[in-house]
């Protein structure tokens, strides 16, 4: 009994490897593929089953990269836009809250927090020193986090535009 | 206006040393060159504008601050 459920298995596994075995010549092809950096999986297989050219295979692997890349940069561009929106609508004419990771000197970064989704605003990033180079000053300041390492002195702060007379 | 930030280890008085931070996440360190104390800044013509004490620790000797000057 024991020998057929290995036979069968046998079996499965040899026509599995048989299936997925390249010949001698896909070898080959999937050698200039990579030469050739195809690296998209459809392309790649027309490739070596000969339903296209290599020219022509370079040629569809360019035309997807460019797609992709034009379709990441639409993406990030979109997303630039609508942080700098939000940015735009939480910077405040008279006062800002600003989040850091870790307040240890004029130069640590601080970031406006998207208030729907609580995230940071990797663009909002400014400091100690532009802000009150820009004329804003530091009302209250609250340590969020219970660690004490430098490295994570998380804080929130508070700062309130500076009148001038 | 200026601002500056110190960090002390022990903030007890006006002549408990103050330094510096120099560097950024897990590159912040001291920088023991810049040692002043409170009244030295006051003299300076800096005005203490908040102090966040960034340990639990209710020691002495372990009363870390985080000290903000304005000038």
């Amino acid at each position: 009994m024991e020998w057929i459920i290995y036979g069968i298995i046998g079996y499965f596994v040899y026509k599995y490897i048989k299936k997925n075995r390249l010949s001698p010549e896909q070898k080959e092809f999937l050698r200039i593929a990579n030469e050739n950096q195809i690296n998209d999986v459809k392309i790649r297989e027309q490739f070596l089953n000969t339903e296209i050219t290599l020219a022509e295979a370079i040629e569809f692997q360019k035309k997807k990269t460019k797609a992709a890349e034009a379709k990441e940069r639409k993406r990030r561009e979109a997303l630039a836009k609508a942080e700098a929106e939000l940015i735009a609508k939480l910077s405040s004419h008279n006062n800002r809250i600003y989040f850091c990771y870790s307040l240890v000197n004029n130069n640590s970064p601080l970031y406006l927090i998207n208030p729907e989704t609580n995230e940071v605003l990797d663009s909002s990033a400014t400091d100690l020193s532009n802000l009150y180079n820009e004329g804003w000053k530091l009302m209250d300041i609250d340590k969020t986090g219970k660690n004490a390492q430098l490295d994570s002195l998380n804080a929130i702060l508070r700062f309130e535009k500076i009148k001038s007379k | 206006m200026k601002i500056e930030v110190y960090f002390s280890h022990s903030f007890l008085n006006d002549q408990s040393e103050i330094y510096k931070i120099k560097g950024q996440g897990s590159t912040a360190s001291i920088d023991s060159t810049t040692t002043i104390t409170v009244s030295q800044m006051y003299l300076d013509g800096w005005r203490l504008a908040h102090a966040i004490k960034t340990s639990q620790s209710a020691q002495l000797e372990s009363f870390n601050f985080l000290l903000i000057f304005e000038k």
